[in-house]
């Protein structure tokens, strides 16, 4: 009886929950402004041409006019970005709509990848330089006839660094570094002005030590400074000594230099002989949102988790220090995000309208600055360093004035940077291991990762690569 | 009279009271923390009550995000799967059990040797069918590609095989065929493992989160894992929408355990019948 009972009320959920999957409006579809438009379209006055070397001509007619509906897949975090300027687009070229898929950040590139080989994905996504090894087989690379190779370059940064066996996928929409968060209450506490902005690591290791409060035992209450999580500062440190962290092979991690041995040493003595951190602290813009750290190294992106999550939380940002102020190559690494990237599998009209809108991307301002404000970036595009919403963004502008001084190391595979944060970084800040000793082990096992791995490294591509000493 | 309580039963209860705490512990800290702000969630040193609770995290989960749909999807797909999971289960577990042919034992072999392929080693050509047959993004890939669970005929073969097949006979000998037998004999005796074998199926339906995010594309046919993954971010992840979204999702399973509890313990503890 009770199993019937059961089974009843079981079968009136299937009905119900069925009847209700039966009106689902399938993927979300932008209601292009088609037929308003297309009313419009004769009495339509010339729409004016837009960018700085690389134009955008808005009148120009795409796919010869018929209707092309985009399938853009886009993780859920950059949905109504797109979901915004694609709409936008339609309303240049109404013959254009977009159909989205929503997808986790995490698992983007479990889902594309598979329905991209199966000819049953999107025909243009949101796309990240560290699949390169997986994605650039399945994607258009932009035509020399629309995205002349000199304007490009005249616009942006690093487009040497991301040509792939002669050909171009993309540009970096923005570029992202390393900046040293600050607590500015913290920092009036104990007496300091934006005068003792440290610009070198001596310096700055005097005012982490000023900073750091200890209790009766000696236990760290505020650390001046955290590093835990982004623990791969070690390159950055690598870097800023001239030293490249390839062989000359572009493919074999190095880490037998004293310029290795140099940067591993700081991030001991920082932590383990000054006593201003503590391995054992939360992450460090955890750690910084709750005053127990008053400066940390965090990515720009940390400046919008702060935004959001802690709007109360007073803090500035200055640049990496360097170990001499007067002569240093670079401050460290960047990587950037790029534009979105079009299948080489869509039809020749979808083609064409997916690369016109990778077009309308790179010479629409108002989107790459959108786009980077709310990634954390500073702009890759030269003309717009110096634009009013990144100068009052203090993260952003410092990330700006860093750009010209960073190296992108290329779509080096993921577990580089984690084994670097586990072998020295972890190793030396939290199980105080002595700096020799934990370079070792990472000369053993980093390479190990590495193996299988089909990258070459680009840092030598960099801007600055002839002030490198490591020739 | 006083009874007398012995002390390795209070040692006994002491370590089962410990075993609790530490097993519902990160759910109490799960359900507290969907009402605290991310603020409080990150920070140091924890708090375990919420200092100000809120509902906003409900609130945004069910307004930002189509949390109603995926919830609405999630049971859809449960309760259709399950119970074709359960019938396909009964009948194969009644086939290798009560039915003799020719390489019954070896054809059971091979089909209990499919537990022992990985998911990720058949799942891209899983995927490969799914687009020639043209089910991308839609219900039938969820449900129809595992209808036949390994696990289930597994089970239900074994209490199938401990009723006395002097009862599938007499029952044969009035004149009922197989289907009859399945379900007029077969099906009233093992409800228990039934019950105890939905409560295993369901689980494993309710949180897949792979398959029906590489197969649906349309953000109104997502299931619920699909739609908590969402809340992960790029760099750092909205714990405080993740959390309640967690809350919400394991309701449904808390209900149908309780639901099914009596049974399932039945089920689980069941020796079955000897001739």
């Amino acid at each position: 009886m009770k199993m019937k009972k059961i089974c009843g009320m079981l079968l009136v959920v299937v009905l119900a929950a069925g009847s209700l999957a039966g009106c689902g409006s399938g993927a979300k579809q932008e209601e292009p402004v088609k037929k308003d438009a297309a009313k419009q379209e004769d009495s339509k006055e010339k729409l004016e041409v837009f960018g700085d070397n690389l134009k955008y001509d808005p009148n120009v007619e795409i796919a010869g006019g018929e209707d092309v509906t985009l399938n853009f897949w886009v993780p859920a975090a950059w949905e109504e970005y797109y979901t915004k300027w694609s709409s936008e687009y339609s309303k240049i070229h109404p013959n254009v709509s977009f159909e989205f898929t929503i997808t986790s950040f995490d698992d983007h590139w479990k889902k594309v990848p598979m329905a991209i080989q199966s000819k049953s994905g999107p025909d243009i996504f949101w796309m990240h330089n560290s699949v390169n090894e997986i994605m650039l087989p399945h994607m258009e690379a932009l035509p020399e006839d629309k995205f002349p190779i000199d304007q490009v370059k005249a616009d942006f940064r690093n487009v040497e660094a991301n040509i792939v066996d002669g050909k171009l996928y993309y540009v970096d929409m923005g570029l992202m570094t390393g900046v040293i968060f600050y607590n500015k209450d913290i920092w009036e506490e104990a007496g300091l002005t934006d005068a003792d902005i440290p610009k070198n690591w001596d310096d700055f290791r005097e005012i982490a030590k000023q900073l750091t409060v200890k209790d009766d035992k000696g236990n760290i209450q505020v650390a001046g400074f955290n590093t835990n999580n982004a623990e791969y500062i070690w390159v950055d440190l690598m870097y800023q000594q001239g030293k490249w962290l390839f062989g000359p092979d572009e493919e074999t991690p190095v880490f037998e230099s004293k310029e290795a041995l140099n940067a591993a040493q700081l991030m001991y003595d920082i932590y383990n002989t000054d006593g201003s951190g503590s391995g054992t602290q939360p992450k460090g813009e955890e750690a910084f949102a709750n005053g127990k750290a008053a400066m940390i190294y965090c990515w720009g992106w940390a400046s919008n988790y702060f935004k959001s999550n802690f709007p109360d939380l007073n803090y500035g940002a200055f640049a990496l220090p360097v170990f001499d102020e007067n002569s240093f190559p670079a401050y460290g690494r960047t990587n950037g995000d790029v534009s979105v990237g079009v299948s080489k599998y869509a039809d020749d009209a979808k083609k064409e309208a997916a690369l016109d809108f990778v077009l309308y991307q790179m010479c629409n301002d108002d989107m790459i600055i959108e786009y980077d404000v709310f990634d954390g970036m500073a702009p890759s595009k030269y003309s717009l360093s110096d634009h009013p919403s990144i100068q009052e963004e203090p993260v952003l502008k410092v990330e700006a004035e860093m750009l010209d001084k960073s190296i992108w190391p290329g779509a080096v595979p993921d577990n580089y940077f984690s084994d670097i944060q586990k072998y020295i970084g972890q190793s030396i800040l939290v199980n105080k291991t002595e700096p020799a000793k934990a370079l070792e082990e990472a000369a053993k096992m980093v390479p190990e990762g590495l193996k299988g791995r089909n990258f070459k490294t680009v840092e030598r591509k960099a801007a600055v690569a002839d002030e490198m000493s490591d020739q | 009279m006083k009874k007398k309580v012995s002390i390795s039963k209070i040692i006994i209860y002491i370590f089962l009271l410990l075993g609790t705490i530490i097993i519902l512990f990160p759910f109490f800290w799960m359900f507290l923390s969907s009402f605290k702000t991310m603020e409080e969630i990150v920070a140091f040193p924890p708090t375990f009550f919420p200092e100000n609770p809120t509902i906003a995290n409900y609130i945004n989960v069910w307004s930002e995000m189509n949390f109603g749909r995926y919830f609405l999807n999630s049971v859809f797909v449960l309760v259709v799967k399950t119970l074709i999971i359960l019938y396909t289960s009964i009948l194969g577990g009644y086939v290798f059990s009560k039915l003799h042919f020719r390489f019954r034992n070896g054809i059971f072999l091979i089909v209990l040797s499919t537990m022992m392929i990985p998911v990720p080693v058949t799942i891209l050509s899983l995927y490969q069918e799914m687009v020639w047959v043209g089910w991308i993004d839609t219900y039938k890939a969820l449900i129809i590609t595992g209808v036949f669970n390994t696990f289930g005929i597994f089970v239900m073969k074994q209490f199938i095989a401990g009723i006395p097949d002097s009862l599938i006979e007499s029952a044969r000998l009035d004149g009922a065929g197989e289907f009859r037998v399945l379900h007029q004999i077969i099906f009233p005796l093992i409800k228990p493992a039934l019950s105890a074998l939905a409560i295993f199926i369901c689980l494993q339906i309710w949180n897949d989160f792979l398959w029906p995010f590489l197969v649906m594309n349309s953000d109104s046919k997502y299931t619920i894992p699909v739609g908590l993954a969402l809340f992960k971010g790029r760099f750092y992840t909205d714990y405080a929408k993740q959390l309640t979204g967690a809350a919400i999702t394991i309701l449904p399973v808390l209900v149908i355990y309780l639901f099914l509890q009596k049974q399932f313990v039945e089920g689980i503890t069941m020796s079955g019948m000897k001739e």
